[in-house]
């Protein structure tokens, strides 16, 4: 199962590694992203941030979708994350369903918005936001669990 | 001589050099850069791109980070290349006081060996080492 679906720029980083994975007692991390896929020595670096008690794995967003769907994580604790709200979307489109999405750390260059100190949103990310928010998908932005989670509710 | 970057989280890079300079004087060639939860990953780049330069005397730069899988050492493997710049991961106060002193005249592949070693064996359980005396 899906234990956490992160949006985070910074990908497996401190936050996750000593924050989310502890908290969710999660076994997979699955880094769904194309970009990342694409580049050995970049999915190399990230995978090798696997331990004893976990797997990291980089996988194209359709592959990871393709796998979660088919059950081959279904007594598996995984945080998938991304790196931006488009490949959320990707996600959803391309068939993952989820109750809930959490955004970490997203910047952007150019006009953007600022949500919290570390989430700034582009016009795009809000456009995005709000057909999660009207697709009942709770939108959270909290970079670590021990952080108060601000539930987002689209722009005021 | 092989230039010196350390990339941390929050303030320990910074506080890692002062404190070094605390105990042996002014070292020379070594910079800091902080990462902090809110920097935007291509700025912190284009200041650690920027430092490298700087640093460089022609014969390399060592980056040390805090901990692998971490942001710093993240954006420190982004700018790994061979034989100019390397990346060593669990930065401690003995290997900077190592790289202090006694940089000159070694490649940056035997000094980042040599400090690798030096950092690990500085690691010590006190109990073991004082029952490994007696």
């Amino acid at each position: 199962m899906v234990v956490l679906l992160r949006v985070d720029d910074r990908l497996v980083h401190g936050q996750v590694m000593e924050g989310w994975v502890p908290f969710f007692k999660a076994d997979h991390i699955i880094v769904a992203s194309d970009d990342v896929a694409g580049s050995a020595f970049h999915k190399q670096a990230i995978e090798s941030c696997a331990h004893d008690n976990l797997i990291v794995k980089v996988a194209e967003a359709k592959d990871a979708v393709k796998e979660i769907c088919n059950g081959d994580y279904d007594t598996c604790r995984v945080i998938v994350l991304v790196s931006g709200l488009r490949d959320a979307l990707r996600l959803y489109e391309d068939g993952l369903r989820f109750l809930s999405i959490n955004i970490g750390n997203l910047h952007h260059g150019g006009e953007t918005r600022k949500i919290t100190k570390s989430v700034y949103f582009s016009r795009e990310d809000e456009a995005i936001v709000k057909k999660f928010i009207d697709l009942d998908i709770a939108v959270e932005i909290r970079a670590v669990p021990g952080e108060k989670s601000i539930s987002y509710k689209g722009e005021q | 001589m092989v230039g010196v970057l350390i990339i941390t989280h929050g303030s320990f890079a910074e506080a890692l050099i002062s404190t070094a300079e605390g105990i042996v004087g002014p070292i020379e060639n070594m910079r800091s850069v902080s990462v902090s939860a809110e920097d935007d990953l291509e700025s912190i780049k284009g200041a650690v791109s920027k430092i490298i330069k700087t640093v460089d005397q022609g014969e390399g730069v060592i980056l040390l980070t805090d901990m692998f899988g971490g942001t710093p050492s993240n954006i420190g493997l982004s700018f790994l290349n061979n034989g100019k710049v390397d990346i060593l991961t669990g930065v401690n106060l003995p290997i900077v006081l190592k790289l202090a002193k006694g940089r000159k005249g070694k490649t940056l592949d035997e000094l980042a060996k040599l400090v690798r070693k030096k950092g690990r064996e500085s690691i010590v359980l006190a109990s073991e080492m004082l029952r490994g005396k007696t």
